[in-house]
Order: C-alpha cells, then sequence, then structure tokens
C-alpha cells in the first residue's frame, strides 16, 4: 500500500497536477487582489497562508520526497562513465572505415570525455555530471519549502528597525523602537555604534547612502544600500535610508535641569512636514514639540535650520495650546516658550537600519542556490554521449545522444567534422 | 543631454535598427543571404551596444531604469540569441529560426518608442551589483523564451514532417537554457529582495507574475521531458506558456503599483 502512494506521489502526472494547480491558484487567487492594490502581507494572510496554498506546498514537499526515494539508488547510474542512452535514429554512417585511435582523437576535440574503446566501437561522454543537477534542483524545492514553514513558526524571524544618528549606538536607541516589531525583542547581535553617514537624496529616497559603524570588536564596518552586514547567519544589519535627527530638551523657567531630552527624525516623512513629539514635565503637564526642517537636507552636510512650535495640554490626548509662535532656531539655540525655555543640543545625520533575525535565511539561500545551479547544471549542461562503431565492412557510424534534448545535431556535425578531417 | 550626445545615440540607434530589419530578412533568403544576414546582425549588436554605452554615459550611470532602457537592452539580447542560434545553435530548414527571432527585437523597441525617454535618476537600491546582475539575466532569458517562441512559430509554419526534429531542438533547447536563466533570474531577484527588503519573497504583481511563469515553464518541461510532448502539440504548449510569461518581464511598464516600476506609463504621443 505504501509502495503505491510512493509510485503515485512520484509519478510525472502528480507533478504536473501540482504544477498546474500552482498555476492556477497564484492566477486566480493572488492576481486579482494584487490588481485592486491590496498590500502584500494582507495577501499573504488572505490566500497564500490559506488551506490551497498550504496544501500545495505539502504536495510538491510530498513529491519531492517520494522522487527522491523512488530515484536516489540511480544516482550513480546516471553520473557512471560509461555510456548508457539508448542510441537514437539519429547517427551519420562514414565512408571512412574504423579506426579507434582516429575516433578517441575525434571524441576529445570535440570535448567528450571518459572515453571508452572496445573492439569496434569506440564511447565517450560529455557533461558527465550533468544528471546531477536534476537532483539538485528538486532538493532545493525541500530547501525553499522547508526555509517557508520555518518562517511560519512563531519566534523564527524577527525584523526590527531603528535610527541610529553618528556618534550613537544600538544600546542609546534601546528604549526607542520604530517599526511593526519592538527593539527590545532580543536581537542576536552585539553592540554597534555609528561613525559615519554619508548620504545624497533623489526625490524621498537615497541615492546613494554609506554608512561605518563600529562594530563590539572595535572593527569598522562599511554598509551601503546593496551591501548589508552579516554579523552571523542568521542576522542580517541592513541601511535602508538617512536622514537629519535633532536632539532637544526642555528646561522649566527657573531650572537648569532639563526635564527631557529627545531626538526626532526630520527626514522621515519628507520635505517641510513638521514632525511632534511629545514630552511630559514632573508638574504633570504635557508639552508637544513640533519640528519641521526648513530646507530639505538632501545630503548629510546640509547644515540644518529648524522650526520649533510648542504646544501644551493637561493630557497626552486632550486639546493643545499652542504657547509659542514658531521659531526659527539653530544648533546651541534656546528659545524660551510660555514657562519653558526649549534647546536644539545638537543635529547629527542618521542611519535607518534593519536589524533581520531569521533562522530560516540560510536554508533559503542554500535552496535558492541549489535551484540556480541545477537547473544550469541540468538544462544548460546536459550530459551527451557519443558512439563511433563500426558499420558494415568499409564504413563507420557516428551516433550522438543528449539525455535531456536528445538530439545535438550541431555538436554531432562537429564529431562527423573531427572523425572525416582527423587533423 | 548634449546635442553631441544624444546624435551619436540616434546614429548608433538608428544603424542597429536598420541593421536588425535588413538581418532578419537577408535569413528568408539564399545561403549567400543567410551569411550576409549573420554580418548585418552583428553589426545591429554592435549599434546597439553603442547606443547602450551612449545612455550610460547621458545618465550618469547603466541603462537600466525605464522601459525605454530595458526595451533597448531586451532588443541588444533578442538580436544576440539570434546570431548565437545562426551560429551555434541546431540547424533548421526553412523558416530560419534567426529570421524568426530577430524581428521581436523591433517589436520590443518599438513598445519602448512609446515611453518616456527621458533619463531618470537611480536610487540606492537600485545601484547594486545584485541588482544589475538580476536585470540582465532576466532579460537574456526574455530574449531566450522570445527564441523558444519563434522556434514554436517556425515548427507550426514548417511544412516538411521530417524537419520537425530540428525545430523541435531548437525548440526544447531555448526552452530549457530560458529556464534555467529563469531560475536564476528569480533566485537573484529573491536575494535583492531581501537584501533591500529582508523579505525572500514579496506577494506583489512581477511576482507573482513570475512564479505563474515559473510554474507553466517547469509544466512545459515536464511535458517535454516526461511525457514526450514534441512536435505540434508542443510548440502549441510554448506559445500559450510564452503568453503566460510575457507580463513577468513587463508588467511593472504598465502597472504602477509595484516596486519594480520605473518610470512613467507608456504614453501614446
Amino acid at each position: 500500500m505504501i509502495d503505491r502512494i510512493v509510485k503515485f506521489l512520484a509519478s510525472p502526472q502528480f507533478a504536473l497536477t501540482c504544477l498546474l494547480t500552482g498555476v492556477g491558484l497564484v492566477a486566480l487567487a493572488a492576481f486579482p487582489l494584487q490588481f485592486i492594490a491590496i498590500p502584500g502581507d494582507q495577501i499573504a494572510r488572505m490566500v497564500t497562508r490559506g488551506v490551497p496554498f498550504v496544501a500545495l506546498y505539502a504536495a510538491l514537499a510530498l513529491a519531492t520526497l517520494a522522487c527522491f526515494r523512488k530515484r536516489w539508488k540511480a544516482i550513480p547510474r546516471l553520473v557512471k562513465a560509461t555510456v548508457r542512452l539508448p542510441n537514437h535514429d539519429t547517427h551519420v554512417v562514414s565512408r571512412i572505415a574504423f579506426d579507434d585511435d582516429r575516433a578517441t582523437r575525434a571524441l576529445r576535440r570535440v570535448g567528450f570525455r571518459s572515453i571508452a574503446v572496445t573492439q569496434d566501437r569506440v564511447t565517450g561522454v560529455r557533461s558527465r555530471f550533468g544528471p546531477l543537477g536534476n537532483h539538485l534542483f528538486h532538493s532545493s524545492i525541500l530547501f525553499v519549502v522547508g526555509a517557508t514553514l520555518i518562517g511560519m513558526v512563531p519566534g523564527g524571524a524577527s525584523v526590527s528597525r531603528v535610527r541610529i544618528a553618528e556618534g550613537e549606538s544600538v544600546e542609546d536607541k534601546a528604549e526607542a523602537p520604530y517599526g511593526d516589531t519592538g527593539f527590545a525583542e532580543s536581537i542576536p547581535v552585539s553592540s554597534f555604534s555609528v561613525e559615519n553617514v554619508e548620504g545624497t537624496s533623489v526625490g524621498r529616497r537615497p541615492a546613494t547612502l554609506r554608512v561605518t559603524v563600529r562594530d563590539a570588536g572595535g572593527q569598522k564596518r562599511l554598509m551601503t544600500a546593496g551591501v548589508p552586514w552579516v554579523p552571523n547567519p542568521v542576522t542580517v544589519i541592513a541601511a535602508e535610508d538617512f536622514g537629519l535627527s535633532a536632539t532637544f530638551s526642555i528646561v522649566p523657567s527657573g531650572s537648569v535641569a532639563p526635564i527631557a531630552s529627545r531626538t526626532v527624525d526630520l527626514t522621515d516623512h519628507g520635505f517641510k512636514t513638521t514632525e511632534y513629539f511629545k514630552l511630559r514635565a514632573s508638574t504633570g503637564m504635557y508639552y508637544r514639540i513640533g519640528v519641521k526642517a526648513q530646507a530639505r537636507p538632501l545630503s548629510t552636510s546640509t547644515p540644518a535650520q529648524l522650526r520649533v512650535s510648542v504646544a501644551k495640554s493637561k493630557k497626552p490626548s486632550g486639546m493643545w495650546r499652542m504657547i509659542a509662535a514658531p521659531q526659527t532656531m539653530t544648533v546651541g539655540g534656546s528659545e524660551k516658550a510660555g514657562d519653558v525655555s526649549v534647546r536644539l543640543v545638537r543635529t547629527a545625520p542618521h542611519a535607518s537600519f534593519r536589524i533581520q533575525r531569521s533562522i530560516a535565511g540560510p536554508l533559503a539561500l542554500l535552496g535558492l542556490l541549489l535551484a540556480a545551479i541545477g537547473s544550469l547544471l541540468r538544462l544548460a549542461m546536459p550530459r551527451t554521449e557519443a558512439t563511433i562503431e563500426r558499420a558494415g565492412t568499409e564504413g563507420t557510424a557516428v551516433r550522438l545522444a543528449s539525455d535531456v534534448y536528445r538530439t545535438a545535431a550541431r555538436l554531432q556535425a562537429r564529431l562527423v567534422r573531427a572523425w572525416e578531417e582527423d587533423r | 543631454m548634449s546635442v553631441e550626445s544624444a546624435w551619436v545615440f540616434w546614429m548608433l540607434y538608428g544603424v542597429a535598427t536598420v541593421a536588425t530589419a535588413l538581418g532578419s530578412v537577408a535569413f528568408w533568403g539564399p545561403r549567400w543571404a543567410r551569411t550576409s544576414g549573420i554580418v548585418l546582425l552583428l553589426v545591429a549588436v554592435g549599434g546597439f551596444i553603442g547606443t547602450l554605452g551612449s545612455r550610460w554615459m547621458i545618465a550618469g550611470r547603466p541603462p537600466v531604469i525605464g522601459t525605454f532602457e530595458n526595451t533597448l537592452v531586451t532588443a541588444t539580447l533578442i538580436v544576440a540569441v539570434a546570431v548565437a542560434v545562426a551560429c551555434f545553435g541546431p540547424p533548421t530548414p526553412q523558416p530560419p529560426l534567426p529570421g524568426l527571432i530577430a524581428p521581436w527585437a523591433l517589436v520590443v523597441l518599438a513598445g519602448g518608442s512609446l515611453a518616456i525617454r527621458t533619463p531618470l535618476p537611480i536610487d540606492a537600491g537600485g545601484r547594486t551589483l545584485i541588482g544589475y546582475f538580476h536585470a540582465l539575466v532576466g532579460w537574456l532569458d526574455f530574449a531566450l523564451l522570445v527564441g523558444s517562441f519563434a522556434a514554436a512559430i517556425g515548427l507550426l509554419l514548417c511544412r516538411r514532417a521530417a524537419d520537425d526534429a530540428a525545430w523541435d531542438e531548437a525548440l526544447t533547447r531555448l526552452l530549457g537554457l530560458g529556464f534555467a536563466l529563469l531560475t536564476l533570474t528569480i533566485a537573484s531577484g529573491s536575494v535583492y529582495s531581501f537584501i533591500l527588503f529582508g523579505e525572500w519573497y514579496r506577494w506583489q504583481i512581477v511576482e507573482t507574475a513570475s512564479a505563474v511563469a515559473w510554474l507553466a515553464c517547469a509544466t512545459l518541461l515536464h511535458l517535454r521531458l516526461l511525457h514526450r510532448w514534441q512536435g505540434r502539440r508542443l510548440a502549441v504548449a510554448t506559445l500559450v506558456a510564452f503568453l503566460i510569461t510575457v507580463p513577468a518581464f513587463w508588467i511593472w511598464a504598465v502597472y504602477p503599483t509595484t516596486y519594480h516600476y520605473f518610470d512613467a506609463v507608456l504614453r501614446l504621443r
């Protein structure tokens, strides 16, 4: 019974059914949702993690496993040096009498190796390991499906995003997360600090980005938008964007101690958009600071002139009352706003980092590599076998067969030429 | 764009286009004309490479942004595939396969001429080696699949059943290479997506179209290799699969809600 099930799962018909079902499911389920611009994560939740897709993943994995069970014993035979393909009809008869030395030379000239000589026959094999590509390619499906399943397990993957300004370290930002998951989540990366951020913009996106960080061991790491830092196989730290950060402090009248200070990103939402942040004073009052860049910092070297407004409220969600008209400030400057004074402590370029932990990452990468190598090995370098043998009393037959494409007309023509010219 | 650079660009563009058209026609003629067809297509490839180099100088970055530039790259590779088929591919009888492949470069160029031609800026995410590799392999793959499509048309037009085997081999080899490069395109795109966005696969229209294209080509190869489909049946299946595959390569040019979208929608002037 088990054998019959395995035989069914390993059959070409079942593989074909899986593939056609995949085409149908993706085309019918995902396309319409994408055309009406539903975000990808919603589509993933609604469709691709739905029962039909999970069943398809399972079917693909089962079919691949069954194929392996059925065919793995054949692998040594597939890569054997000796000729194993049946001779197809495609052969050419030459009038030149058979000569094994001449045949060996002809085969070598056209790139055939593993040459075997018998009394009336010389054989050669080209791209002997091509059939292995088939197994590498199909095993990649298992890796990719495995990586997808591991990625679905809680704790299997996490992403945090954090902005760190020049001179600051990860620890400085540990309590100021942003993004969809908190930075407090354990990230298996030791401390790093940002040394230098250089960037230029195109529209609202970075045109160039170079970030230098120093890791816990004191070693410098350079990151660009296309070259992340990979501290260990399951962690990737990528620089995604840059911007200008400003640090403010608020000091109550008659005091020297700031009640709080906060850093605000001035470039996250675009030019001349006011960024707000709220602070709570010891008096119980809430202050809301609005900051707007006067000129969009098109590069990290742009000096900052900021427009700052201050509002006050008894509750963080209550009505905000402006207590000072917007004022232009530069670094080191201080402005009185009602019963507090607001000081612009510093501005510095920051980089936005994505810190990503993915247990399945190496598995997915291995799967993709195997898929690419396997398909190239199998389809771009198919195993080809050639036979030059005695045909009748005066002639010689030149036969050639490819295990993927059956015929190889141009190679056969080259072999015949090599045989006939024998230079 | 300076007047001199634009002049050089359009001159090379014109030379390459005319050489492609003449080369395509030459393959339909006698044997000596076929040789001149190869020469003309080589001139076209040289002209297109010069056009791309000139565009690179004008834009100050590799010409990989926007529909217009991508059609230039694609046309170059389609003509290059036609030359490779003429020189190294399985010899096909009339109608000639290179003569069926090369005209598609002109179709692609015509599509590109409807798009905006102003050099667009590139962002930091685009300035990556893996990004350039992904684009180059993708367009080479498209050129190979155009080759298999042309071979399918050739097989259907072929009147002598004895020639079917030659067409069959040409079709299957181009399809096999196309599938291998489609896999490499998706794999490199996946790594690129992970570097830029932290996701191996994003459910966006281009990726969905690529998944469908990959499954369609895999189905076709299974039909050929395991179920031994060949001849006209395989040719019809290839035509259907190619139509399913085209959106994976071009949907971004007409559908703006994707991060693959690089320029304005194809604009009919």
